[in-house]
């Protein structure tokens, strides 16, 4: 077996006993040393790697709440606010007003050849347009095409605006009564479809949507972005492998490929979100799935969501509630039953990741926890509540003590932060959103993460939100709650393995432990807290292989 | 493609209210029906093996409907695919989950193609009460019954008669001019539940229900061979009296148009019809037995000319 040793400018291990480097030595995917040249020598024969030695090497990032989606925005034209990166290494310019909105489909229905394909697009988001804007309406989208059907997907996934033509090829009229169809004075359509019943209408739109999320395209597209990103290891926080029996095989074939470049690690749902199954027949799937793991694939857990979205205010706040706005809170599981749900995975040893973005869920998953573990001891459980964006001091001192994990969703600062101070919670409240250096404080396992395709995939972004806390209009939320780059990067490291039970195999770079790198062109510790997401990435390091990111393979 | 629209009702309620005990009781006293249930979860329905002629995970096809189950695909393409089906399927009935939004649920009766009968939620009269103010399921529980057509208050032999009688008033006030439907083990005849019978107007055999304490439901015809104007059908619908449950029928307009009338519980719409079966107004009412019903419809058949009340079937 040849052994390869790489250098670099400076190795940032996580390993607390060895905490810096300059070479690393690696045989077949694993690491055999880390330290200097002379310190990893000893192994053998060896051939030195020079191509990172003006480069950094950090662990590979990992990813503890991402979902394929991410790979499914490039399939179509991305009109979101905010600069999107995209798979082939491209940036996708945000769109700031109509008018730009309305520019950019000109110049998509310019380029089609045929006349009828119709425009499906996605990543909109009427709330940042909610001080500038009137509400978008198909009128809009008549002035790019009267004859080509365009269908805009919204980032929440909750609405979709459509044009004249689109509504007319699904032959959706002013006289179907439909609750979600939004109409204006007159009463006639006015091109908004609010929630499924509403986008399904239009068929052409809403099921090439849906198809998306299935495609394989989607999927490599995924590992791509991540490789991008310099993150070796994400999860899929919403595996259907058990819902849709064609999705194993699937995802068996792209990430057991030797040129997928990511590890994956899947949760599963058992149910459709708020429906009930017979919970112990699918806890037996879920540990005879582990069968069919590799090192790229991994199902390590199960997925269950509790409640909505606090932008889409369908999550489930406790007192006093939403600042601004109606309360639509949605909750997505049947608290009676909630603990009987989730003994069947608990007593198998298949952890949890509990998508709760209201602190009143937030509740509901500490106390099931904690009556699981009065009746079946799990020293080790290592559940997760992800999102857990309003955890308050109180749920962090209950959490630390049940040995339940955080996951902050530390991109809602930048992404929503604003809104959220304005509207959803009110000041105080988002300045205590994702609160990290609290839940260091008391003892809480961390992570961040990014929720992609929500937010893009990008750890370095997630630190450097964590780490600064700023706002699009320039606030500060919460500077209380700010953490170092260092802990930043463990969160995204180490700590993001230790919530999937990995932490013995990736995370750090020690003897043992698989040779993920993120190769960097900064030092994420050195550089400006302000310019941490501004930090280029080479690509990664993927046992041993390296996978230089979209960028660097034009260049070659 | 000129069809007569399926209806579609969707059947909600929270945990433990009787929504498995009332498909199942669906399954027993379907009145002839097609049905076509699309249901969560395989295992809490009771079916009579000998009416299933093929079973798969995700759909079960009875000699007398079928059950599907799995939404992976989408809601919108499981109830395409039932209305494309061979044979149609005469009344699609959807079970929403515990936790439904069961007026987003119902938004889905509105397709082309389909017609949205109504929204059953179940209420568990022991507890439902309790549920409305819990801190987890409160604004759950309340917007599902806020979005009920007709309320099932189930369970009522687990209660004292004043115990019911006290649940029922909360929910009227809570809900005003909601109708409420006492019954054990969701036993509600299925002309009820579901309607009149789509295919034929006809009086509907009001079921006589055992037990002292359980309501009794009555069916009425009316018919007239003279059309009406469409001031005189509105003000019909509007006068029909608060025991009414249900009404269907068609009304035929003097520019020669067919009025498409239909009432669930709280809920009336009056369309015009595009396949009509009739060429005579007919009208099924439906509603909860306590006398004097006769008399209270008087003034709803004034507004129709040359309208009669056929009289009803026995109980059976």
């Amino acid at each position: 077996m040849t052994i390869r040793v790489f250098c670099a400018r400076h190795i940032i291990t996580m390993n607390p006993s060895n905490p810096e480097a300059t070479h690393v030595a690696v045989r077949d995917g694993m690491i055999l040393g880390v330290g200097s040249l002379a310190d990893v020598a000893g192994w053998g024969d060896y051939e030195l790697d020079e191509s990172f030695r003006d480069h950094v090497i950090v662990p590979g990032f990992v990813e503890a709440h991402a979902h394929a989606m991410e790979g499914a925005m490039a399939l179509v034209p991305y009109l979101g606010f905010f600069d999107r990166p995209m798979p082939d290494g491209s940036v996708a310019k945000g769109i700031k007003s109509y008018a730009a909105l309305i520019e950019r489909l000109r110049a998509i229905d310019a380029e089609l050849a045929d006349p009828d394909e119709p425009i499906i697009a996605r990543g909109f988001d009427p709330i940042y347009f909610a001080d500038t804007e009137p509400r978008l309406t198909r009128g809009h989208l008549d002035a790019v095409s009267s004859t080509r059907p365009i269908f805009l997907y919204h980032a929440s996934g909750h609405l979709a605006t459509a044009n004249t033509a689109m509504l007319q090829q699904n032959g959706v009229t002013a006289d179907l009564k439909t609750a979600g169809l939004g109409r204006d004075a007159n009463g006639e359509l006015d091109g908004e479809l609010r929630e499924p019943p509403a986008m399904s209408l239009c068929k052409s739109g809403y099921r090439a949507v849906m198809r998306m999320n299935m495609d394989e395209r989607a999927i490599w597209n995924f590992g791509r972005c991540a490789r991008n990103a310099g993150i070796t290891t994400t999860a899929d926080l919403g595996g259907i492998v058990i819902l849709a029996p064609g999705s194993l095989p699937m995802w068996q074939r792209i990430a057991n490929d030797p040129d997928f470049p990511a590890r994956v690690v899947m949760y599963n749902f058992p149910a459709m979100p708020g429906d009930a199954a017979d919970f112990d027949a699918v806890a037996d799937r879920f540990v005879a799935l582990r069968d069919q793991q590799s090192d790229k694939l991994r199902f390590a857990g199960v997925k269950f969501i509790l409640d909505g979205s606090i932008q889409g205010w369908t999550a489930l706040l406790n007192q006093p509630g939403y600042f601004t706005g109606d309360d639509h809170g949605q909750l997505l599981t049947v608290p009676e039953q909630f603990k009987d749900w989730l003994a069947p995975f608990h007593r198998r040893g298949v952890h949890a990741h509990l998508h709760c973005n209201g602190n009143k869920t937030q509740d509901l998953a500490i106390e099931t926890i904690e009556a699981l573990l009065r009746t079946d001891a799990w020293l080790d459980h290592r559940h997760t509540i992800t999102h857990a964006q309003l955890t308050t001091q109180a749920q962090l001192k209950k959490m630390a003590r049940l040995g339940i994990c955080a996951n902050f969703f530390a991109n809602h600062l930048w992404y929503w932060g604003d809104q959220h101070y304005e509207r959803t919670v009110g000041p105080e409240r988002a300045n205590g959103l994702e609160p990290c250096a609290s839940a260091l404080r008391e003892g809480v396992a961390l992570s961040i993460h990014s929720d992609a395709g929500v937010t893009p995939l990008g750890q370095l972004h997630t630190m450097w939100c964590a780490v600064n806390r700023v706002t699009p209009k320039g606030r500060v939320l919460g500077p209380a709650e700010k953490i170092s780059a260092f802990e930043a990067l463990h969160a995204v490291t180490l700590g993001a393995a230790y919530q999937m039970h990995l932490d013995h195999e990736i995370g750090s770079l020690e003897a043992g432990k698989r040779a993920d790198f993120a190769v960097l062109e900064e030092d994420p510790l050195q550089v400006a807290p302000a310019r941490i997401r501004e930090i280029g990435v080479w690509g990664t390091v993927l046992g041993g292989v390296a996978q230089p990111a979209a960028t660097r393979l034009s260049e070659r | 493609m000129n069809t007569v629209a399926v209806p579609l009702t969707v059947i909600g309620g929270y945990l433990g209210a009787g929504k498995t005990t009332l498909l199942n009781h669906l399954l027993r006293h379907n009145d002839g029906r097609r049905l076509a249930l699309i249901i969560n979860d395989f295992g809490a329905i009771n079916i009579d093996a000998t009416l299933i002629e093929r079973r798969d995970e995700q759909r079960i096809d009875l000699t007398n409907g079928c059950i599907c189950c799995g939404m992976s695909e989408g809601f919108d393409e499981a109830v395409d695919a039932l209305l494309a089906g061979t044979p149609r399927p005469d009344h699609i009935v959807v079970e929403a989950s515990g936790v439904a939004d069961v007026f987003s649920v119902a938004q889905y009766g509105h397709r082309p193609g389909l017609l949205l009968d109504g929204v059953l939620v179940v209420a568990d009269a022991e507890t439902v009460r309790a549920r409305a103010s819990d801190k987890y399921v409160a604004t759950t529980v309340r917007r599902q019954l806020e979005a009920a057509d007709l309320i099932v208050l189930n369970k009522i032999d687990l209660l004292d008669p004043t115990a019911v009688a006290s649940v029922a008033h909360w929910l009227e006030t809570q809900l005003p001019g909601v109708r409420i439907l006492p019954a054990t083990r969701c036993e509600v005849p299925a002309s009820v539940l579901l309607g009149a019978h789509a295919q034929r107007i006809n009086p509907v055999a009001a079921r006589h229900i055992d037990a002292a304490h359980h309501p009794h439901y009555v069916s009425f015809l009316i018919e007239s061979g003279q059309p009406c104007s469409m001031a005189q059908a509105t003000r019909f619908m509007a006068s029909l009296p608060d025991w009414v449950l249900r009404a269907k029928g068609y009304v035929q307009l003097d520019d020669g148009r067919t009025l498409l009338l239909q009432q669930v519980g709280r809920r009336c719409s009056l369309d015009v019809a595009t396949l009509a079966t009739t060429d005579a107004t007919q009208v099924v009412l439906i509603g909860l037995h306590h006398g004097g019903e006769r008399t209270s419809i008087l003034k709803a058949l004034h507004c129709l000319p040359g309208a009669e009340l056929v009289t009803p079937e026995p109980a059976s």
